[in-house]
């Protein structure tokens, strides 16, 4: 790839970034694009559940304002790419521009699921996606108030505890009966319930939200699909995300909850590719897909993709891993487990702490610790370096 | 005023003159100082933003917390004595720090 090639990326999140800084390392001497739907330069997504709500910092940029220039990186602020001309291998803008690609890379994440509730559409009910949705929430929390909350996801708990932190009043409401899904297992997920519900944050599980209910157009309280009633000054809708695949589906590229790319991250067009949150590849030797949706899938991705577009023929194979900050709890996962896996719980000296190891037919498949760094760190080289690690290597204190 | 030398391997030195009180992290990325990542948005917890701190320095910043020794054990660059997570340190006014950056993101 010379030169004169074309390199465009749709999407400045973690993954966008990251692909056209690795296009650079790996030697790719032509055109990049980076084409952001947001005015913002490019910006780091955790931080907005975190500190920005405590902290009311501007947003951290993923990359200096130079660095683009610096690598001869054309960043596209506030343009919103409507469709993929195949055959013609081009982007066209909400403008009607026309960019040519010789490969094209979509990086565009996803956009906050909304369910179907009465009344979202009332002021005081907020999404928290992007940092424009971060600095409506920081404001109204200026205030002290009640905050109902929908979804016990990651989004949900580290709102929570933030908004406690502002002395605010927390209502976690989940359809499901145990908190943060299916991403950590039942042992962990019950012991960060339980901090939170320590520091005062109410959940109610097996429960959601049918209507919000305003005066003068402004959130005053929530109805629960249980039929009570509940003041609310405040309500955020964290029940996931949906991958942003309209450009795909439009073109005609093969998508199922996320756009289908190969081990290559390829999509069904061989020069479009897919990275981070948007994408569903392969995840295991029997052939199962899966989105991942963590900083580290999506840089990963990234490189990866990079490596590939410049000549390399491997499958993206990464060990997963993943953090999520909830005031005094710091949670990490090394690995990704599966539903099922059995889980091994090992409580940590002090009562804050946990591990849970979770075993795959015997073999370690993931590590959820909370308030153990250590044990992270020594347990994501084990998984990444091997030799494997089976339950009777914890009972001998491996 | 606070101010950071950031010295690369091949002798180069990047100076950057920073209000007190943003983490030394955050200035580097702001300034595109290259091999400084942050990519858990200075929270301790990916060890990319991996310093050594000048031997002259070591001993003027805040001590080395639990949770930023844990995840020392995970930069890509060896770990030293000298090893710092720069999204821990921040500096007080009038202060200048030197820190090397590690080769491992360069």
């Amino acid at each position: 790839m010379g030169k004169k090639a074309q390199v465009v990326i749709v999407g400045t999140g973690h993954a966008g970034v990251q692909a056209a800084d690795s296009l650079r390392a790996e030697g790719f001497t032509g055109h990049v694009t980076l084409i952001s739907d947001e005015s913002h330069l490019p910006y780091q997504r955790p931080p907005l559940s975190k500190e920005l709500l405590s902290a009311e910092e501007p947003p951290l940029p993923l990359r200096g304002r130079e660095s683009y220039s610096g690598q001869g990186l054309d960043l596209r602020l506030s343009q919103h790419a409507v469709r993929i001309e195949r055959a013609k291998r081009r982007i066209i803008l909400a403008n009607d521009e026309p960019i040519e690609y010789d490969e094209l890379i979509l990086a565009t994440g996803s956009r906050s699921r909304q369910p179907p509730i009465e009344g979202y559409a009332l002021n005081g009910v907020y999404s928290l996606r992007t940092y424009d949705h971060a600095v409506s929430l920081t404001q109204a929390l200026r205030r002290n108030g009640s905050a109902i909350v929908v979804g016990a996801g990651f989004i949900g708990l580290e709102f929570a505890a933030a908004a406690r932190s502002r002395g605010w009043k927390v209502t976690v409401f989940d359809p499901a009966e145990t908190a943060l899904g299916r991403a950590v297992s039942a042992p962990t997920a019950r012991h960060i319930v339980e901090h939170h519900e320590r520091e005062g944050t109410e959940f109610r599980f097996g429960e959601s939200i049918a209507e919000v209910i305003g005066t003068d157009g402004f959130v005053s309280a929530v109805r629960s699909t249980a039929g009570a009633s509940h003041p609310a000054d405040l309500v955020l809708i964290a029940a996931g995300g949906i991958p942003r695949t309209d450009l795909a589906d439009h073109a005609g590229l093969e998508t199922n909850d996320g756009i289908v790319v190969d081990g290559c991250l390829r999509t069904s067009d061989p020069h479009i590719y897919a990275i981070g949150d948007c994408s569903r590849f392969p995840s295991d030797s029997a052939g199962l897909s899966r989105r991942l949706e963590s900083v580290q899938n999506a840089t990963d991705q990234a490189r990866h993709v990079a490596k590939v577009i410049m000549g390399a023929t491997e499958n993206y194979e990464v060990l997963p891993w993943f953090w999520s900050h909830q005031g005094q709890i710091k949670l990490q996962i090394a690995g990704l487990a599966s539903i099922g896996d059995e889980a091994v719980t090992v409580r940590g000296p002090r009562p804050d702490q946990v591990a849970s190891y979770r075993f795959r037919n015997g073999l370690l498949s993931a590590v959820e610790t909370v308030n153990m760094p250590g044990v992270h760190v020594k347990m994501r080289k084990r998984l990444t370096t091997g030799p494997d690690f089976r339950a009777s290597d914890l009972a001998e204190g491996q | 005023m606070a101010k950071i030398i950031f010295k690369l391997p091949n002798t180069d030195r990047i100076d950057i003159d920073s209000i007190p009180g943003k983490s030394v992290m955050r200035i580097a990325v702001e300034a595109s100082v290259p091999g400084i990542l942050g990519e858990c948005g200075g929270q301790a917890m990916c060890a990319t933003c991996h310093v050594y701190v000048s031997p002259a320095d070591a001993g003027h910043l805040s001590p080395i917390g639990e949770d930023e020794d844990e995840m020392l054990e995970a930069t890509e660059s060896p770990r030293t004595e000298l090893s710092r997570l720069s999204c821990q340190l921040e500096l007080e006014d009038d202060q200048t720090l030197t820190v090397e950056i590690p080769p491992a993101y360069l």
